[in-house]
């Protein structure tokens, strides 16, 4: 099938990640998701802690605030009114709940399940992999294993300099976040040399 | 409203562009192996360039709205973990074509190869959760994504 000419596809792709930044207020990035969800199983008391705090009123988090911080220097203090025209909730309240997370990710697998619908390239559950894959990785029980081995270099890596393909290289660069710019670099640099000289070998 | 109902709403709100994300990942081409490859192989430029473009414009769009709100956004610390990190990330993407937002778009399209490729993202994920405790420990500064 015909993909989308590169500059079709940028200002499509930049469409996404500006609908996150403008309607929602946060930048697009799913490691983020990823490893919320993974810390959220791991440390159930913890989400369920975070969620309460997102729904308390934002006045009493600020009043306890200025209560603790009155508290520890020994002042006195008055509480400061919460601004609603930056939302209903304190910035550090914003918590996404556990659900949206997997939402958000059972919508990245809707999303293209309706593009592949739209186009007529879906063509059921394929078992197999696409011939150019099997021809990199082999087939069967190795290309298991470099299916299952390279998805760990992913999850690892990814969480490891704290982003990937949209967070580091789509919403941090376009931030110029520096970290993001070197991580970006890296991981796209890699995976060329990788590619080169595995196909050197070959 | 009460709360149930407002996160609800919230959450598929916040679904939204993860949907518009797969449905652009399956057109640009993102979700195949092949032309994935293909950029890494040096062969075809399309990608690079798509990939290219949306950065540029993002870019012109987050400096031009909610500039205040960009402002105060955390910028991370550049920590020892980036390099080897992304180093990694590099060589699983190019073995699997899959980056953590494309295997989800992957198992969209039917690839159902790509729910190893998945398994292990998540056993990464939750491996250096325990590694970063036990002997990293280093200022990962906040992620990236809300």
């Amino acid at each position: 099938m015909d993909y989308l000419p590169f500059w079709l596809g940028g200002i499509a792709l930049a469409g996404v990640a500006l609908w996150m930044w403008i309607l929602e207020g946060r930048t697009l990035g799913v490691t983020g998701q990823v490893t919320r969800i993974v810390d959220a199983f791991a440390d159930p008391d913890g989400e369920a802690e975070a969620v309460e705090f997102s729904k308390r009123d934002p006045n009493d988090v600020l009043a306890a605030l200025a209560a603790a911080t009155a508290a520890e220097l020994g002042v006195d203090l008055d509480a400061p009114k919460h601004d609603d025209s930056a939302g209903s909730r304190l910035d550090m309240q914003r918590h996404v709940p556990l659900p949206s997370r997997i939402l958000f990710l059972l919508f990245i697998v809707l999303g293209s399940l309706t593009g592949g619908l739209l186009d007529g390239s879906f063509e059921g559950v394929r078992t197999s992999l696409a011939e150019g894959h099997a021809a990199f990785i082999g087939t069967g029980w190795q290309s298991w294993l470099l299916l299952l081995g390279g998805g760990v270099a992913v999850g690892f890596g990814t969480r490891m300099s704290g982003g990937c393909t949209s967070g580091h290289g789509l919403s941090g660069c376009s931030r110029i976040v520096p970290r993001s710019i070197v991580a970006t670099m890296t991981f796209l640099g890699t995976a060329v040399l990788f590619t080169l000289v595995t196909k050197a070998l070959m | 409203m009460n709360y149930r109902t407002k996160t609800i709403v919230r959450g598929f709100r916040f679904a939204v562009p993860a949907f518009l994300l797969g449905l652009v990942l399956h057109f640009t081409g993102f979700t195949n192996f092949d032309e994935v490859h293909k950029m890494f192989g040096l062969e075809d430029w399309r990608l690079f360039l798509t990939f290219g473009v949306a950065v540029v414009l993002t870019m012109v769009g987050v400096h031009s709205v909610r500039a205040k709100e960009r402002a105060r956004l955390p910028r991370g610390t550049m920590h020892p973990g980036i390099l080897p990190g992304a180093a990694l990330f590099g060589v699983g993407w190019a073995l699997t074509g899959a980056c953590p937002g494309v295997v989800f778009a992957q198992l969209g399209e039917g690839q159902l190869m790509a729910l190893i490729s998945l398994v292990g993202i998540f056993i990464g994920n939750a491996i250096y959760s325990v590694a970063h405790r036990r002997w990293f420990r280093w200022d990962t500064g906040s992620c990236e994504a809300g």
